[in-house]
């Protein structure tokens, strides 16, 4: 099934991104390409075929519940854009 | 219920649980730390960092399982749940969402009637809570020491009926979370969150097919007021015929009513998909053995027992195990008193399920209460033996609460200790039959009801310090004597 506007601006909400015509244009076109790819993968078949989601069959492991030492505050703030001393800073990103 | 409708109500319950550290990485758990101080590559999702399980709320999540008599699934999976959100480091949050941890439960309410009704439990999964956003007008300040705690989630079947079993049962849960000992269960806090999911229809009618939600109820009476709200809401749109839309709602406690958050048609789509970062979680047969035979004594066992060893009614029995902390200290306590006698194991939970559970109200006993048990049962001791009088013990009480002082510190400081001597009584005796020789002669003529106003004076006299038999026993004796001379 072909993409259309109406799911560029659904993964943009989801995104919480906004586009312009323009763009969501342009994006449409590179989504359609992009499923024309998956769209190959879906030939093959598969029936019969149990999905591998994890590669081994080894369990979780498991840790012991003792505390080690944090990232200093500076190290934790260090790559953020944007931060005061204590906390990282970012636009609101919605209406409250 | 609302005239002809009946409300279906199923709540969704946060718990976090008591671990020492989050439930990915190893950074400890401490809400007073300062912003951002408990945080590590993991829990910040930088790149090229693998989450490693905690067991202990692996186990914490079994015992509950195992309370609510659910099922445990032999093999799980953590999935990712994908949102985009700045509170969020990893762009995703660790879940369980199609092969959760336990399912099939249920948990026994006992209504306001005594009648008992049994909840069903969809499913209980484990989840990493997400960081703390601050608003400013500048933007959002972001805390991450809460990023990655332990989350337990408990989803119930839509079977509540009403306001009152949705608070009885939030209550329940909390209950039964601190008996286990794996949540300090305090909503205030955010320790215990719930979300409600509330549809009516006419009895009997077809599930219904839309829902709304509930959220920000941080109190057990927000709860039964929300839902209240809410349902009300629903059944004056059903009379009027017109349609409920699906919506999430806010509880404004300040404002008393239920804000719009979002409409649920627009409601984000999270591509849940299993971590490729964490292998299937296993659980053992025997593992679950190993939690079974350490499972503690859960509210009902021990409301059973208390009532068999202390020989309480089922009343004082169930005020006393509401709250573990409150059976705790009376089981102390108990365990100080000298006689170990019916009398003395009611009173004392007298004195705990008024005095001490009043104080508690105030002040909970895990943030250094200052009436140690002992401290109690010295009290209690002292009223049996008979050299406190209880109203002396309630002013001392007082005191200890205030003062965090030794009973027998503040007796001796306050002269408060009972008179017990009748050299000391003898006198006060005689002057007040000596201010009242007209009673004193309807006494000896037969009106021998006036003992107990003799009795009451005596304790005015004394402030309420004399032995009330020996001043009964002095009273006696004082007024055989008049009678022999008159």
């Amino acid at each position: 099934m072909a993409a259309t506007l109406a799911d560029i601006e659904r993964a943009a909400i989801l995104s919480a991104l906004s586009f312009s015509e323009e763009e969501s244009c342009r994006l449409l076109g590179e989504f359609r390409h992009i499923l024309t790819w998956l769209d190959q993968l879906l030939e093959v078949d598969t029936e019969g075929v149990e999905p591998l989601t994890y590669v081994h069959e080894r369990g979780i492991p498991c840790r012991a519940d003792d505390t080690r030492s944090c990232l200093p505050r500076e190290d934790a703030l260090m790559n953020a854009p944007h931060h005061t001393r204590a906390f990282f800073v970012v636009p609101r990103v919605h209406r409250s | 219920m609302q005239g002809s409708f009946e409300a279906l109500i199923g709540l969704e319950v946060h718990v976090q649980l008591r671990t020492a550290t989050k439930a990915f990485c190893s950074c400890p758990l401490d809400a007073s730390a300062p912003p951002n101080t408990l945080t590590c590559p993991v829990c910040l999702g930088h790149p090229g960092t693998l989450p490693v399980a905690n067991r202990v709320m692996i186990e914490h999540t079994l015992r509950l399982a195992l309370a609510l008599n659910a099922s445990i699934q032999p093999v799980s999976t953590f999935s990712r749940k994908n949102y985009f959100y700045p509170d969020l480091p990893k762009g995703y949050q660790i879940t369980q969402f199609h092969d959760t941890l336990c399912y099939n439960g249920r948990l026994d309410i006992e209504l306001d009637t005594g009648k008992t009704r049994t909840i069903g439990i969809s499913r209980i999964h484990l989840e990493e809570d997400a960081g703390k956003s601050l608003y400013n007008s500048d933007g959002v300040q972001l805390d991450f020491n809460r990023c990655g705690i332990p989350l337990l989630e408990l989803v119930t079947e839509p079977d509540l009926t009403s306001p009152r079993e949705a608070r009885i049962f939030l209550a329940t849960v909390r209950q039964l979370v601190t008996y286990l000992g794996i949540s300090d269960g305090e909503m205030e806090t955010g320790s215990l969150r719930c979300d409600a999911n509330i549809s009516v229809r006419r009895p009997g009618g077809a599930i219904p097919s839309t829902w709304t939600e509930l959220k920000n109820m941080n109190s057990l009476r927000n709860v039964e007021t929300a839902v209240a709200h809410e349902i009300e809401r629903q059944v004056s749109l059903l009379r009027q015929d017109t349609f409920i839309r699906p919506c999430t709602f806010s509880w404004d406690d300040a404002a008393n009513r239920l804000v719009p958050m979002r409409s649920k048609e627009t409601t984000s789509e999270y591509r849940y998909f299993p971590d490729p970062d964490l292998p299937p979680l296993t659980i053992s047969p025997e593992l679950i053995d190993s939690i079974k035979a350490t499972q503690p004594e859960l509210p009902a066992a021990r409301r059973e027992r208390i009532m068999d060893r202390y020989h309480l009614p089922a009343y004082d029995a169930r005020v006393l195990t509401a709250e573990k902390t409150l059976a705790d200290y009376y089981e102390q306590a108990a365990s100080h008193l000298q006689q170990k006698t019916p009398e003395a194991f009611r009173l004392l939970c007298r004195w705990t399920t008024r005095e001490v559970l009043h104080a508690f109200r105030k002040q909970p006993a895990d943030s250094g209460f200052p009436v140690p048990p002992d401290h109690l049962a010295f009290l209690v001791n002292r009223m049996l033996n008979a050299t406190l009088t209880a109203r002396t013990a309630g002013e001392v009480f007082l005191e200890m609460l205030r003062e965090h002082a030794h009973p027998r510190e503040i007796l001796e400081r306050k002269d408060l200790t009972q008179i017990s001597t009748p050299d000391i009584i003898a006198p006060v005796v005689t002057t007040i039959l000596d201010r009242h020789p007209d009673l004193v002669e309807e006494y000896i003529s037969g009106k021998t009801a006036l003992r107990g106003f003799f009795i009451g004076e005596i304790m005015k006299a004394t402030a309420g310090r004399a032995n009330p038999s020996l001043a009964l026993r002095v009273l006696e004796a004082e007024l055989e004597k008049r009678r022999a001379g008159a």
